[in-house]
């Protein structure tokens, strides 16, 4: 519906109702939901006035609002209550008992909301400092809801569906190699539809530069053991699952309705895919995003024709039980368990143990239930989740304590209203009811707003383009987040709000009814007490937050050894393109020639594998005078690279000489080791001049003719084991990446430069390396922004609570703070003696929170890249930032202080 | 579900009383309640489908196809409702008692004739 969209504080009642509905009770929902839907779009659509649509969208909200609970009571209460039979209806009203209660503490609620609407300015501030508190918390239960806890949108049955792990030595959860996959798929009872699967990107379609879309390889049975269903068309046949079969895919169904029109006669149409003509099969079905919705599929094509998916794919996979190169998942046969299927799938690979031991030699497999994260990502993301919710439980108590506060100086102020109700008899749990429900008000507007909050981040979260993929989940608070929300409430009122209550109605009588209200020792104390957690805890968070982003700058500078900033690349497979072994090797030369000489670009090279691009490319190497294991020999990592790639990546070359135009087939076998390699190879000992085997089919051992500097190469977490390159030139693989760096260089300079020599040449859609590179550098980036985001928060906060404190402590002092400027004392002396109080005030908390920060750091190493957890800058800096903090706020009730006039101070008693 | 007697409150006369008229829809209904009260009774999309549901659930009710070939745009997401028998037999004896309640009110003098 809507025309032009409505004004600001329209959309954001829109939001308010919508959130609303979603609290109506499921039945309701489902029975009125689209109609009362329709009905508000046609409402605010009828008003064309934007601040008219503003308010009438408030209305609506409100209405909601007021309706949400008798939708609840018609359905909570027994019929026969609110309808009794026979006669005209009467609601009774009983006394007593529950509903009596539930009555009083009605009656309360009505009177903390008149007492807050009289005074707003605390209360307001309360419930900022609680929607922040509970809103950081909700938005990240709705991720880990979302990613860990929700069923995978669009599987039925989820319950049933698991995924296969291949163990090393009963360890891991790997990949699969497809020889095994079938065996599985033959030899285990409890499971249907074996299926393998391997991500892909792919670009589609466009006769010039295609367009990156998120690809799978299926076999046939991946869509048959998810229970998903094509909307149009069929799934992959067991007749295509041969090596070569047709080039077919089947679609999602998002992508059918942007990129193909939503075309009701698809079925059979070809598309492009990597520029190979795809006959479109099927269509998926609606909200179903693949089994991975964190990374929306469009396109699934069949795992026999990974020939299509990758341009450098060992075709041998099929056959050869030692390349693993996709994941398993599968269904479970009605009624049985992941426990008989993981019998059953450990029988099976223990015979193909005994069959193959060559390639099966003490490799087991692990069956797990399919979650929205599949394989080992699963563990990875909950311990990061996990570590970011204790970051915003922290911010949560940096909250409480905030409110905590506000509320004692709250109850200071009323100890002599309440010793007078006491004193008229009115029962002290009454008045810590009251009390309660007040903090309870406050508490529940923080949990809406909260929610408000939370629905608007994770919005923005998924609005927001990752960097080469988008996320496709849901993130948007359901009633999980909502039930977390109002849980974290109703406990944020229990702590916060106890500790006042009592403190409030427990006055001695006599002394609060004699002064003039509001001495309240005790309270201060408390106060004092909550100011120091909270600034302990922020210097947990400022020192977590500046760590993680000071480790992200250097990071984001140096991505694990190298610089990735300002190098464009692409992938080709010249054996696609019908250059035989023999010419390979001369027309790389020709390629990085011709790429070289063009005058934007700096630097360029070749290159078999990337850093940090998640992929791994082991082999073992037997150095010179190695001593270990001689079967196994040192594993290590390895690189096949052309001359200049390692200036093109920045890697500094620390000792020896690069590859060159001499290093071709027939020249001396040489390698470059990067540093640990050779560390780990021969100790302190130069490694120049010394040899390896690197493969058991050479002939001769290579000489070390470099070393280079430490390159991360899949993850920068990874422990530092070293690589090996070798040349290019007398190992020359078809299938590689080319590597251009210049400040002038993009996707499309790098293409025509490439097809200026052979228009013929596939290539993969250009990207900058940055992009290759961000995704390992995403769980960093976000624990930064988020810990970052949170220690300003509880600086803020705490910050606050300091002021509040002093401010406080300096009204009461007034007398004597007059008696002090009568008898001399300067302004900047009294604002010193206060800034010093509030410095004493902070110093326990700050000291506690810097261990506690110390001990928070150690768990964040895998995290800090080139920093240590005990970084002195940062804590420094924290230091620094925080104690000029704890002077501002000081300093200006102090300045108020100094200002005081000693004979009105005097007077005023 | 028709053996109990739902009490009527004001929102759910006037719902009752506007589909007296003939079957109407959520957004037509809203329109004519505000109208004839004079904007003294106003029905937003939650509180309008509550009492829908309820008058519904009491028999009073019921969901119909859209009058006389429904020409608008929204006519598959509307929703359409009528009276049921019951439901006119009920309006009917709540307007008697009504109205007897306004004699003894004009009676005694604390109504006019004319408006409520």
């Amino acid at each position: 519906v809507s025309g032009g969209r409505g004004s600001p504080s329209a959309r954001i009642w829109e939001r308010v109702s919508t959130l609303l509905f979603r609290l109506f009770p499921p039945s309701y929902q489902k029975r009125h939901g689209s109609a009362q839907q329709t009905l508000t779009r046609e409402l605010l659509a009828s008003e064309p006035d934007p601040v008219r649509r503003g308010r009438l969208a408030r209305r609506v909200a409100i209405d909601a609002l007021r309706t949400l609970p008798s939708a609840w009571a018609a359905r909570a209460l027994p019929r026969t209550f609110l309808r009794p039979r026979g006669g005209r209806a009467t609601l009774l009203r009983p006394r007593g008992g529950p509903a009596h209660a539930a009555e009083a503490v009605w009656k309360d609620l009505g009177h903390s909301l008149r007492s807050f609407l009289r005074q707003p300015a605390m209360p307001l501030v309360a419930v900022a400092s609680i929607a922040l508190g509970i809103g950081f918390n909700t938005t990240l239960f709705s991720a880990v809801n979302a990613l860990v806890l929700r069923p995978t949108p669009g599987v039925s049955e989820p319950e049933r569906v698991v995924e296969i792990g291949r163990t090393n030595d009963g360890r891991g959860f790997d990949s699969f190699s497809y020889p095994d996959m079938l065996s599985l798929r033959d030899g285990v009872q409890a499971l249907e539809h074996v299926a393998a699967w391997r991500m892909n990107p792919l670009s589609y379609g466009g006769e010039g530069a295609g367009e990156r879309v998120n690809g799978m390889a299926v076999s046939a049975g991946y869509f048959e053991a998810l229970g998903a269903m094509p909307a149009l068309g069929r799934t992959f046949t067991a007749e295509e699952e041969a090596p070569g079969g047709p080039a077919v895919a089947v679609v999602g169904e998002r992508f059918w309705r942007t990129r193909l029109a939503g075309d009701a006669n698809v079925i059979g149409r070809p598309i492009l895919v990597n520029r190979v003509p795809v006959t479109v099969v099927g269509v998926a079905p609606a909200g179903f995003a693949g089994h991975v919705p964190l990374v929306e599929t469009d396109v699934w094509l069949p795992f026999t024709r990974l020939d299509i998916a990758e341009a450098n794919v060992n075709l041998r996979l099929y056959e050869d039980r030692g390349i693993i190169s996709h994941q398993v998942l599968a269904r479970l046969t009605q009624g049985a368990t992941p426990e008989q299927a993981g019998d059953e799938v450990a029988a099976v690979m223990a015979n193909l143990a005994d069959v193959y031991p060559d390639t099966n030699e003490g490799r087991g497999a692990a069956v797990a239930r399919l979650g929205p994260i599949p394989g080992g990502g699963a563990a990875m993301v909950r311990g990061f989740l996990g570590l970011l919710m204790g970051f915003v439980v922290l911010i949560l108590l940096v909250s409480a304590a905030n409110v905590a506060g506000m509320l004692l100086a709250r109850a200071a102020g009323r100890e002599k209203e309440v010793a007078i109700r006491l004193a008229i008899g009115c029962g002290r749990a009454r008045l810590v009811r009251q009390l309660l429900v007040e903090t309870l008000v406050l508490a529940l507007a923080g949990a809406l707003a909260a929610l408000l909050l939370a629905d608007w981040a994770t919005s923005l979260i998924t609005t927001v383009q990752g960097a080469g993929f988008q996320l496709a989940v849901d993130l948007s608070p359901d009633r999980t987040v909502f039930a977390f929300a109002l849980a974290l409430a109703a406990l944020m009122t229990l702590f916060v709000g106890i500790a006042p209550a009592l403190q409030a109605t427990r006055p001695d009588l006599l002394a609060a009814l004699k002064t003039d209200g509001g001495s309240g020792a005790r309270g201060m104390r408390a106060r004092r007490t909550f100011v120091a957690v909270q600034l302990g805890v922020s210097v947990v968070l400022l020192a977590s937050g500046g760590l993680l982003v000071r480790s992200l700058a250097q990071a984001t500078r140096m991505s694990g050894g190298f610089d990735p900033a300002g190098v464009q690349m692409t992938s080709l497979d010249l054996s696609l393109d019908g250059y035989t072994s023999d010419r390979v090797g001369l027309f790389q030369e020709e390629l990085l020639a011709a790429t070289e000489a063009h005058p934007a670009i700096e630097a360029a090279a070749l290159a078999n594998d990337l850093p940090l691009d998640l992929s791994e490319n082991g082999a073992p190497i037997w150095p010179e005078g190695f001593t270990g294991d001689a079967a196994r020999g040192l594993g290590t990592d390895f690189n096949v690279v052309s001359a200049g790639y390692f200036e093109t990546l920045r890697i500094p070359l620390l000792r020896g000489r690069d590859f060159g135009p001499s290093d071709r087939s027939g020249s001396a076998p040489v390698v470059i080791v990067s540093e640990a390699l050779a560390r780990r190879a021969w100790g302190d000992r130069d490694a120049l001049g010394r040899t390896l085997r690197w493969s058991d089919t050479e002939d001769l051992p290579r000489t070390v003719v470099g070393v280079v500097g430490e390159v991360k190469n899949q993850t920068l977490g990874e422990s530092e084991d070293g690589i090996v390159y070798l040349p290019l030139g007398q190992l020359p693989t078809p299938a590689t990446h080319v590597l251009a760096r210049g400040a002038a260089v993009d996707g499309e300079l790098l293409g025509n430069t490439l097809l200026a020599v052979d228009p013929r040449l596939t290539l993969s859609p250009p990207q900058t390396l940055e992009a290759v590179t961000a995704v390992s550098l995403l769980p960093s980036r976000v624990a930064a922004g988020v810990t970052g985001l949170l220690g300003a928060l509880a600086l803020f906060l705490s910050s606050l609570g300091v002021y509040g404190v002093v401010a406080h402590t300096v009204a009461q002092r007034r007398r004597e703070i007059g008696v002090r400027i009568a008898l001399g004392a300067s302004a900047p002396q009294v604002v010193r003696m206060i800034v010093a109080g509030a410095f004493r005030l902070a110093l326990p908390g700050v000291i506690v929170g810097g261990l506690a920060a110390l001990g928070v750091a150690r768990l964040l190493r895998s995290l800090l890249l080139g920093i240590s957890p005990a970084d002195p800058a940062t804590f420094g800096a924290v230091l620094a930032v925080l104690l000029a903090t704890v002077a501002l706020a000081s300093g200006i009730p102090g300045r108020r202080a100094s200002a005081v006039d000693p004979m009105e101070a005097l007077k005023a008693e | 579900m028709g053996r109990t007697t739902l009490r009527l409150t004001p929102p759910l006369y006037h719902v009752l009383l506007t589909l007296a008229d003939g079957p109407s829809h959520g957004y037509s209904l809203i329109g004519s309640v505000a109208e004839r009260t004079g904007g003294r009774v106003e029905l937003g999309p939650s509180s309008l489908y509550y009492a829908l549901g309820r008058l519904e659930d009491a028999g009073l009710i019921r969901a119909c196809a859209p009058d006389s070939a429904a020409d608008h745009p929204h006519g598959e997401q509307r929703r359409y409702y009528e009276l049921t028998a019951r439901g006119r037999r009920r309006l009917r004896e709540e307007m008697e008692i009504l109205s007897g309640i306004m004699e003894h009110a004009r009676a005694a003098g604390f109504a006019s004739g004319g408006r409520r």
